[in-house]
């Protein structure tokens, strides 16, 4: 697997309430195994912010992001998670948790598992499009 | 009465295996030692598996067996890497390991009847564990320090240079890090009990045996290994209690092993006489993920004046199934 930039499909829907309170957004990797991941949020194309963050420290950080700055025209979340290989074959296993409270924003969050050879690279990306949950479905 | 040619061959068939290295402890507590096992990597996988066990009538089938870690169930997902550097019940119990298998018996009356097993084994203390070697750390930081900047840049043409540049990086910094020898030393704990199921269903009072055991090795210099055991079986049937004991050398390379082991195996009643068995093996890695296993040995009863061959064959694959004591990476 070492080295490629893994990216499922399309864009999943990050459905944000408007008046639901920040959003929480956090990797986790697990197995004790070290990563990095880098979270870029892109209005129009252009780089807004990006943050980034490794398991060696104090995973998962947690990103909160106001839902009226998900929610301006344009608006694309884009996570990259590099997952280093000990000296042995080992397993990964990896996810995106996004939150709003206690709702979830992502009806399936992004999980990836896979094998990763010893000494070698993982690079799991995808992308989130937001989107204004119906207030109706916010309560 | 000490052995002697004259004993009676009994069987030239029972399994091989091994006594000190660890296996499946559901697959031991039937008897079935050295038997391959499905190991399912993810829930999808297990529910594969599980239905190798069970019949489309419901009903337990013989001849299956899986070993799965917990994370084929997802749970060590929220193990970080500060938590498995920072705490040995955590390292443990990543490495824990629950087993099934089934057996068939034959009854007195001729009919067959399954018997079922379930156990847990734990690598307890792994002395070569990859993950806990600072050289890791070092060189995941290093590429890090020398490329993640880059996916914070505006630039596409950056961002797109990423992959290569984490490859590289890592790929010199990693490039010192040392597989755990194969005679690592490591300690590992298990338990299994078996039941009966008679027409396929838990019989009343299904409970047959309970059993524990701990097994451990060190390194005998760079090319050997020397493995110890003990274990106890209890039987709620008419076969009495025992306690097992034995020894194992283990000689060769990374790719190919030679074995001997040694052992008693002591009941608490003492008409039923103590078992020896005395066993020689190999192991051949076959391919990058493939073992093949080879044993020959006898069980001597001298109470009896008996003799049974055992001989063995497995091919095992797949990352736990290879014949370690170093810990297996969740």
């Amino acid at each position: 697997m070492g080295g490629e930039m893994t990216e499922s499909g399309e864009p999943l829907e990050l459905l944000v309430a408007r008046d639901g309170g920040p959003v929480e957004l956090a990797v986790e990797i697990g197995a004790g195994l070290i990563c990095d991941w880098t979270l870029r949020l892109l209005r129009g194309g252009a780089l807004d912010e990006a943050w980034a963050g490794t398991s060696s420290d104090r995973l998962p950080d947690v990103i909160q992001l106001e839902p009226e700055r998900l929610l301006r025209e344009g608006t694309r979340l884009e996570w990259i998670v590099t997952v280093y290989g000990p000296a042995k074959d080992v397993g990964f296993d990896l996810g995106l948790r996004a939150h709003q409270g206690r709702r979830r924003c992502v009806e399936f969050p992004p999980r990836r598992q896979g094998e990763l050879k010893a000494r070698g690279v993982a690079i799991e990306r995808g992308a989130l499009i937001p989107k204004l949950l119906p207030p109706k479905a916010a309560r | 009465m000490s052995p002697t040619l004259s004993f009676l061959l009994v069987a030239a068939a029972a399994a091989g295996g091994s006594y000190v290295l660890p296996e499946p402890p559901a697959l031991t507590v039937l008897g079935e030692r050295g038997s391959s096992f499905d190991e399912p990597s993810s829930p999808a996988d297990f529910s594969v598996s599980a239905g190798q066990l069970v019949g489309a009538n419901g009903r337990l089938q013989p001849g299956g067996a899986l070993e799965l870690g917990p994370r084929a169930l997802g749970l060590t997902r929220h193990i970080t890497y500060g938590r498995y550097q920072s705490s040995a019940a955590v390292r443990a119990l990543s490495r824990s390991y629950l087993s099934l298998a089934t057996a068939s018996r034959l009854q007195k009356n001729g009919k067959e009847s399954v018997l079922g097993g379930i156990g847990l084994r734990s690598v307890v203390w792994g002395g070569a564990d990859p993950l806990l070697d600072t050289g890791y750390l070092k060189a995941a930081t290093t590429a890090r320090e020398t490329c993640q900047a880059m996916l914070s840049s505006p630039d596409p043409a950056v961002v797109a240079g990423y992959a290569a540049c984490v490859e590289g990086a890592y790929a010199q910094s990693a490039a010192n890090l040392v597989a755990p020898p194969w005679n690592a030393p490591g300690v590992v704990l298990s338990t299994a009990a078996s039941f009966g199921f008679g027409g396929g269903r838990l019989s009343r009072g299904g409970a047959e045996r309970l059993s524990g055991g701990l097994s451990g090795a060190v390194p005998l210099g760079p090319s050997a290994q020397g493995g110890l055991s003990l274990g106890w079986l209890h039987s709620f049937r008419a076969a009495p209690d025992r306690f097992d004991s034995a020894a194992m050398v283990r000689f060769g390379a990374q790719r190919t092993r030679v074995k001997v082991e040694a052992g008693a195996r002591v009941p608490t009643d003492p008409a039923a006489g103590v078992i020896y068995p005395v066993l020689l093996g190999g192991e051949l890695q076959v391919a990058e993920d493939a073992w093949l296993a080879l044993d020959f040995g006898l069980r001597i009863n001298p109470e009896r004046d008996a003799v049974q061959m055992l001989s063995g064959l497995s091919f095992q694959w797949g990352q736990s199934s290879k014949p370690s004591f170093a810990p297996e990476l969740p």
